[in-house]
Parts: C-alpha cells; structure tokens; sequence
C-alpha cells in the first residue's frame, strides 16, 4: 500500500534527500544537488508538491538543507520560491526555513539573494552548527 | 605491438607523459567522454584532496562548483560526440542523441601551491563561437554583486533560447572565481570546428 501522504526520496550521489510530508505541510530537501537533467530528477517531486499546494489551503513550511547545488538547482529553487510566494501573497501561511553551516558564506548568501523577492512567504535563516 | 615514441620503454614513456602534466601543474585531469559519474568522481577526489592540503572552505567550494557548471557544459554542448550504435536500447522517452557521449577535457590544478584553476575543453562548432564569446564576454569586468544581479535577472526571465541548463552556468563560475577567468577558441585545421577552452582561477 502506498502511503499518499507522504513522498520520500532517499538522497543520490547528487540529488538530495526529499521529504515531503504533504499531510503536515513540512517539506524538506538536503543534501548535494548537481544533477546533469535536473527536470529528470525534480519534475515528479515537485508536480506533486505544487499539486498539493493548489488543492490545499494547509499552512506550508519549506526546509532547505543543500549543502551544495549547481546553477541549474537554483533555477528549480526560484520557481519554487515563487510559487510558495504567490501562496503567501493570497494569505496562506509560508515559511522557508533555509539552513545554512556555521562557515558556509556561499550557501547563506544564496539565501538571502533568493530572500529579496519574498514579501509575505517568511524566509528565515537557520544557522546548523 | 605498437613502438612507444623514441623507442623509450613504456614506463619511462608514461612517466615523461606524467611529468609533463606536473609541469603544467596538473593536480588531476581527465579526457573522454564526461557524464555525470566521472564528474560526481572528480569531484570528490578533488574534495578530499583539498581538504589534505587544508585550501579554504571558500577556494574549495569555488572549485567543485566550477567543475560541476563546466563538465556539466561538456556534456551538453560539446560538438564531439558518438551516437550509440543502431538497434541500441534508448530509454523512453529519450532520443538516441540525448544518450550520445559527449567527449571534453578537464584539467584540475594548482600554480606553484597557490592558486587553483578549473580548465576546460571541449570542440564547439564555428558556428556556436559568436554567441558564446559574447556571452562570456559579457561577463569580464563584472563584480560579484553584478553578477548576482545578473544571475537572479536570467534565473527568473528563464533560459536563453538553445540553453538546456538554467542558462547561469558561466555567471555561477564567474562569480566565484576568485582569481578572474579566460577563455579561447583554436580553429581545427579543415573542419568548420573549434576547440574551446575556459579556464577560472582561484585565489
């Protein structure tokens, strides 16, 4: 039986881990992100996500753990940003949690570039230790 | 059995060949066909290596990210390539060309213990050099907060048109590239191809 709850994809060799609660609105990706088709690898995830995020009104909390992802990840994230934006901006509770390690300035500064669009999803920092 | 050049033995053939690229300052390198299993390879090696000679968090980032952008440019763009042979099995909904090899060069290293390079090269059609000079062109003189400007302005507008990346490969590189960037382009004597060449330096 498959559980329609939730979607976990185990991390590869350069995709990340995902983990999509879709039953508590908590989603999580972590880990590396380089692969070569990055529509080959997050179509599938990410239809269901914004599937979900149209058929729900639930609150959304969006965790990002990358340690590292290449310039076509980052393509994946800005649509992604944008659409839990539009949510938010239609009052639906959005937080983008985006986890960061004590000396990765790359990664923090990543954040807060992708921050500076966001007006009403609530971005925040989370230092890892 | 073929004679080794200068009928020097083998071994002695392969060590010349080694030296030369420890001349070159080659701290790893590899040509032939890229895919993303020799490059998640290089790239770790290349991790663990960094991190035995203690280089910054920063430098060692910098360089795996340019490998992934650049090796990850080969394998889309690279006009040297071989198609599978005909009855091969082609995944669903894939083309026999998506599944073509697509053949480059990269070369790792480190100038007299000091800065890091990224190189590399891959033949490009004649035809391709114009648009990618100015792209990259485009690109020298910027500063880091230009060039995250620019990144987010092409990661929202989406690709440019024959992009099959996110089209931000070269401004990712540019941006971390410590120590600045070049590129060229050598005419292949009779073909109506070039060999191109990019190389980012980091300090």
């Amino acid at each position: 039986m498959t559980d329609m709850s939730r979607l976990i994809i185990a991390a590869g060799v350069r995709t990340p881990k995902v983990t999509f609660a879709f039953d508590k609105g908590e989603f999580c990706l972590e880990g590396e992100s380089y692969p070569e088709d990055v529509r080959a690898f997050y179509d599938a995830p990410m239809g269901q996500f914004y599937d979900w995020l149209a058929a729900s009104s639930a609150p959304v909390r969006f965790e990002f753990k990358l340690v590292y992802f290449n310039s076509s990840t980052a393509k994946v994230i800005m649509d992604l940003m944008e659409r839990l934006e539009e949510a938010a901006s239609g009052g639906r509770e959005c937080v983008i949690d985006w986890h960061y390690a004590e000396d990765d300035d790359n990664i923090k500064e990543l954040g807060e570039e992708f921050a500076e669009d966001l007006t009403s999803a609530r971005f925040q920092l989370v230092e890892m230790s | 059995m073929r004679p080794t050049p200068f009928h020097l033995n083998i071994a002695e053939d392969a060590y010349r060949f080694r030296t030369e690229l420890d001349r070159r300052d080659i701290v790893s390198s590899y040509t032939g066909p890229m895919t993303d299993d020799i490059l998640s390879s290089l790239g770790n090696s290349l991790r663990t290596k960094m991190e035995f000679d203690e280089a910054d968090s920063k430098t060692s980032r910098g360089v795996f990210s340019a490998l992934v952008e650049q090796a990850q440019n080969i394998m889309r763009y690279s006009a040297e390539t071989q198609a599978p042979p005909s009855g091969h099995d082609v995944p669903e909904g894939q083309t026999p060309e998506d599944i073509s090899l697509r053949f480059g060069m990269v070369l790792i290293g480190r100038v007299d213990l000091g800065a890091w390079f990224v190189s590399c090269s891959n033949v490009i059609d004649n035809s391709a050099i114009p648009r990618l000079r100015a792209n990259i062109s485009s690109l020298q003189g910027l500063d880091r907060k230009e060039l995250s400007a620019m990144m987010k302005e092409q990661l929202r507008d989406g690709p440019p048109e024959g992009s099959k990346g996110a089209g931000v490969g070269w401004i990712t590189i540019a941006r971390d590239a410590s120590g600045g960037f070049e590129f060229d382009f050598f005419p292949i004597l009779g073909t109506d191809k070039s060999y191109f060449t990019f190389k980012a330096y980091f300090k």
